[in-house]
């Protein structure tokens, strides 16, 4: 198993998509909060 | 300089066991970046006030002056990803992210200066025009770069980066609004050092991607897939890959230019005008609350629509895919009076829905479409020529529709009912597209980039 598909690999892709993840999904759920005036 | 070695072309190609998964959180991160752009609006009021702090003064920039810092900045990303497309394929996607990042940061230290100073041209050529040139060249930097990770669901991918220009202003309004609250005191709107501090994030966040991204090694196919000797970084080109300069002399590339502008132009124009629309075809029943929150609503139905649509590209083929905007588009805007007329606001707004998530998707699908016809080896620039399109859109689609309801309320028509017309003209337009969209045919082999003909050159 070479590094890149080793632990290191996996904890590296991790890493990626949590830094865009998160953020991503705060303003999606600020969103989604904003929207429920619509339904009130 | 060789500390700037680490940007060259050469150092970004990936090692042959690259997962290639970890491309596009690279191309997330610039585009959530560069997607602040939409969240703009969120400034209006404080500019309106920065002498006045309460209330605006006399000597305070006005809302319509405040408004060409935004039409400015659209304008320049449509300019810049037409004009460095070229040189982005040359140099690569790290540089060209690197001199995004730096654009768009150095835009806002110079329109935070511009802020300070109450000079508004410095605030309009930091923000519009430098930042203009980050929002350009960042938007496309990028696209070619997944197309040729992922050749087996270009639409995904490029979805999936697209997906993130709508979504950097669902994280960047919020966050705005708070860093205007911690910043503001009695003597200032906060706005000055609001602009600092988001320099200094989009800065360290866009870096992210500049130092994750990586290009495809020559050759390099995913697991089960045989692909063309162009989708690695090589110079050899498929017989049906097609370089820029020959693309633009297509009538394909006009066909797709054509396509884009009326499906942007039918989306923004409503866009734009969303949260007064539903007001006032439902006079007394939606609050203005109710109207932030169908504004919301939209937002994510064109985020979401940019990966589900583009996606969904990879198994119906980009032509079904832009046939079935069209159709259904037209459709539903032709539509859209008689629901209002009957007083219905769930279909009402379900139509809107759909219409603004295939919006966001004829953005997301283009970049696909354009591989399809062009091949890889060009597609970032030619897409940044395409790009003229949404431009031309930007300033098309509010004025269509600000025009036509003026019109019609100045000859005695009401509110609610002002913009039955514009639905039906926007419903004519994709009709348009749709027609456009049914003429696309291969590109005609005399286009066809030869190797012999690079080393002629």
């Amino acid at each position: 198993m070479s590094n890149d598909r080793g632990s290191k690999g996996w904890l590296a892709l991790v890493v990626a998509w949590t830094v865009v993840g998160v953020p991503t999904l705060w303003g999606v759920a600020q969103t989604v909060l904003k929207s429920l005036a619509l339904f009130k | 300089m060789a500390v700037f070695a680490i940007l060259d072309r050469e150092r970004t190609v990936a090692p042959p066991d690259y997962n290639r998964w970890r491309v596009p959180p690279a191309a997330l991160a610039v585009h959530l970046s560069i997607g602040q752009v939409y969240a703009f609006s969120v400034f209006n009021i404080p500019l309106s006030h920065a002498i006045g702090i309460t209330t605006s003064a006399p000597s305070d920039w006005s809302l319509s002056t405040i408004g060409w810092v935004f039409s400015v900045a659209i304008v320049f990303l449509g300019v810049s990803a037409a004009l460095f497309g070229s040189w982005l394929e040359r140099v690569g996607p790290r540089e060209a992210m690197f001199t995004s990042a730096l654009c768009l940061s150095g835009g806002f230290f110079v329109g935070a200066a511009g802020i300070a100073f109450h000079q508004f041209w410095l605030l309009l050529l930091g923000y519009g025009v430098l930042g203009g040139i980050g929002l350009g060249i960042g938007y496309i930097s990028p696209v070619s770069t997944l197309i040729k990770w992922f050749p087996d669901r270009p639409g995904m991918a490029t979805g999936l980066a697209i997906m993130g220009f709508g979504g950097g202003a669902m994280i960047a309004s919020p966050l705005s609004v708070k860093l205007m609250e911690h910043f503001r005191t009695p003597t200032s709107t906060g706005v000055t050092e609001t602009f600092v501090a988001l320099g200094v994030i989009y800065l360290l966040y866009m870096m992210f991607g500049v130092f994750t991204v990586r290009l495809p090694a020559p050759g390099w196919a995913p697991p089960g897939m045989s692909v063309r000797a162009s989708t690695g970084a090589t110079k050899s080109a498929a017989p049906h890959d097609v370089d820029v300069s020959s693309a633009v002399r297509t009538p394909q590339f006009w066909l797709l230019w054509i396509m884009l502008c009326l499906n942007v132009t039918a989306g923004i124009g409503v866009l734009g005008q969303a949260s007064a629309m539903i007001q006032e075809m439902f006079p007394g029943v939606i609050t203005v609350s109710a109207a932030a929150g169908f504004v919301g609503l939209l937002s994510l139905a064109n985020m979401g629509g940019r990966f589900a649509w583009s996606s969904l590209s990879d198994y119906i083929g980009r032509r079904a895919t832009y046939a079935t905007f069209f159709a259904l588009g037209a459709v539903l805007y032709a539509a859209i009076p008689s629901v209002g007329r009957a007083g219905s606001i769930a279909p009402f707004v379900l139509c809107y829905v759909v219409i603004l998530s295939m919006y966001g998707g004829g953005f997301a699908t283009i970049p696909a479409y354009l591989r399809d016809m062009f091949g890889t080896m060009q597609v970032g620039a030619i897409h940044g020529r395409l790009l003229t399109a949404w431009s031309t859109a930007g300033v098309c689609g509010p004025v269509l529709v600000n025009y036509i309801r003026e019109y019609r309320i100045a000859h005695g028509v009401a509110k609610a009912d002002a913009y039955g017309l514009t639905m039906y003209v926007m419903a004519g337009l994709l009709v348009v597209g749709f027609i456009a969209n049914s003429r696309m045919r291969p590109v005609d082999a005399k286009y066809h980039f030869r190797v012999a003909e690079e080393g002629a050159r």
